[in-house]
């Protein structure tokens, strides 16, 4: 498992690059979207969370694996995809774990659009 | 031994089995809302003891894990505790559920049901419903089910009813038929000349005509339910419709005139014969992303979010090709494009669905409706206008 994620990247460029186009204002903007995206979506994840709703937090984990696998947001799809797993599990704890670290990696794709501009 | 019934009964029919009543508190508290009927035991040293006192007609097994529930069901059965036609259900987390199917395939349990997570609540109570049924006076306990189902849908309950006739009639018929074939059987038997002959016949009518018939009134009984089941969806997906088709309805050359003042650059330079494709894809980032793909190569985009609003819009509009994603909001791809395919003016537009690599047995079910392609995700713009080109054709 982690072996797999070890090779996946925050962003891999590529992938929108070959969606969309070499684009850059374009692209730009659709990584803004998916950073506001995913700071909504987490909120929701995380009430869900709360109140035990783990077929909510299924469907909103897929949700944004969509938009995650399209801007090349490789780890967070990745971590999207166990939560959904998870879900069906009803593994609380285990759910609890991934968040942090889905949490982690917004930060962490917040922090290389910020360095990317400079 | 405790209890969290109002009034605890000597013999409960219903009796829970745990080691922490706060593992099934959502369980009881189901049970409550169908029978009063029923009690909660902890499992201690002393719980064979207790069980037997009991006497329950339904026991639930909710132990910390399915083994244990299976040592506990096996003594109780080995030291004969229980009463001889009991209903038993093994309650297990989902992780747990294949141990638990395989219990009930080889009938150690009646049934078993997932409890954590807790999803199917109706389907619990039905469970402990048909576990009831197999004793007397279960009049009170269908009645607690009509409340709940009461509380749904006046219309849709008719129909259910309806369908249920439409059931008892054809099996009423059946029967009729199968008296009158043994009847007629039976005077070709008097009629026959010779005992080898009639026997014959008679074994042909055990092994041949009677499993037929059989088969026959099973095949009928779930057609009708499946009518059943579909009367029960174009219910709710007319009423969906109903409340959607009430809001202001704009032409779609209104549409139009929007698209063409918002963006002339596009309208003047088309590379495409204005083939016009309708996107349905609840996540807006990647539907604006298929649509800049598709609409940079010439092609008129009209893009919609769920299943419900892509339905209203095929309606009045004739598309050259509909792109769609599988889980949708309301109603989902597959269910939309057996919409497609049955009503408006879409019948023969090509369908491509918009999917995860996860998915492919779905894909499959869906491409038995009239699916005309897929769209992995994320697929790169070429793989893309390959697939959409393909299904529109020269």
């Amino acid at each position: 498992m982690n072996t797999q994620l070890d090779q996946l990247k925050t962003l891999n460029h590529n992938t929108i690059i070959e969606l969309v186009g070499d684009e850059p204002a374009k692209i730009h903007k659709f990584h803004i979207e998916f950073l506001k995206q995913s700071s909504a979506i987490l909120r929701t994840i995380i009430q869900s969370f709360n109140s035990d709703d783990f077929s909510e937090i299924k469907n909103q984990a897929h949700f944004l694996k969509t938009s995650a696998k399209a801007v090349g947001a490789e780890r967070s799809a990745y971590f999207l995809e166990t939560i959904e797993s998870y879900s069906l599990e009803g593994n609380k704890a285990a759910i609890k774990q991934v968040i942090i670290k889905l949490n982690g990696e917004f930060n962490a794709i917040k922090k290389e659009l910020t360095y990317d501009q400079h | 031994m405790t209890s969290i019934n109002r009034i605890a009964k000597r013999h409960p029919a219903v009796l829970v089995l745990t080691h922490r009543e706060d593992d099934v508190q959502g369980i009881t508290e189901l049970i409550a809302e169908q029978t009063e009927d029923f009690r909660c035991l902890v499992v201690r040293k002393t719980a064979l003891d207790d069980i037997e006192q009991l006497a329950p007609k339904v026991i639930l097994f909710a132990l910390s894990d399915v083994k244990k529930s299976i040592c506990l069901y096996n003594l109780l059965i080995k030291e004969n505790r229980l009463v001889k036609n009991h209903y038993s259900v093994l309650l297990c987390s989902n992780r747990e559920s294949g141990l638990a199917f395989k219990c009930c395939l080889k009938n150690l349990f009646d049934s078993y049901f997932v409890y954590q997570p807790l999803y199917e609540k109706f389907r619990l109570q039905l469970i402990v419903y048909e576990g009831l049924k197999q004793f007397t006076n279960t009049d009170s306990y269908i009645e607690s089910l009509d409340k709940i189902v009461k509380d749904q849908n006046d219309e849709l309950n008719s129909l259910i009813e309806l369908g249920l006739s439409y059931k008892a009639s054809v099996v009423e018929e059946i029967s009729k038929s199968k008296e009158e074939v043994n009847s007629i059987n039976q005077d070709i038997l008097s009629q026959m000349p010779d005992n080898i002959d009639k026997q014959l016949l008679s074994e042909i009518n055990n092994s041949h005509i009677q499993p037929l018939l059989n088969a026959l009134e099973t095949s009928l009984s779930t057609k009708l339910l499946d009518l059943v089941n579909g009367l029960k969806q174009s219910q709710d997906l007319n009423s969906l419709l109903m409340k959607q088709l009430q809001q202001p309805i704009h032409t779609k050359c209104e549409d139009n005139s929007v698209v063409s003042s918002s963006d002339n650059a596009f309208l003047e330079t088309p590379t495409n014969q204005q083939h016009s494709i309708l996107l349905v894809e609840d996540n807006h980032i990647y539907r604006e992303m298929i649509s800049d793909v598709l609409s940079t190569v010439g092609y008129e985009i009209e893009q919609v979010d769920d299943g419900l609003a892509a339905i209203k819009k095929i309606k009045r509009t004739q598309y050259d090709l509909i792109v769609m994603d599988l889980f949708l909001p309301n109603l989902d791809g597959l269910n939309t494009t057996k919409h497609i395919r049955n009503v408006g003016k879409n019948i023969k537009t090509p369908v491509i669905a918009l999917t995860g690599n996860k998915n492919k047995q779905l894909v499959k079910k869906w491409a038995e409706h009239g699916l005309d392609g897929y769209i992995l995700k994320p697929s790169t713009k070429k793989e893309i206008l390959a697939v959409v080109n393909k299904a529109i054709g020269p």
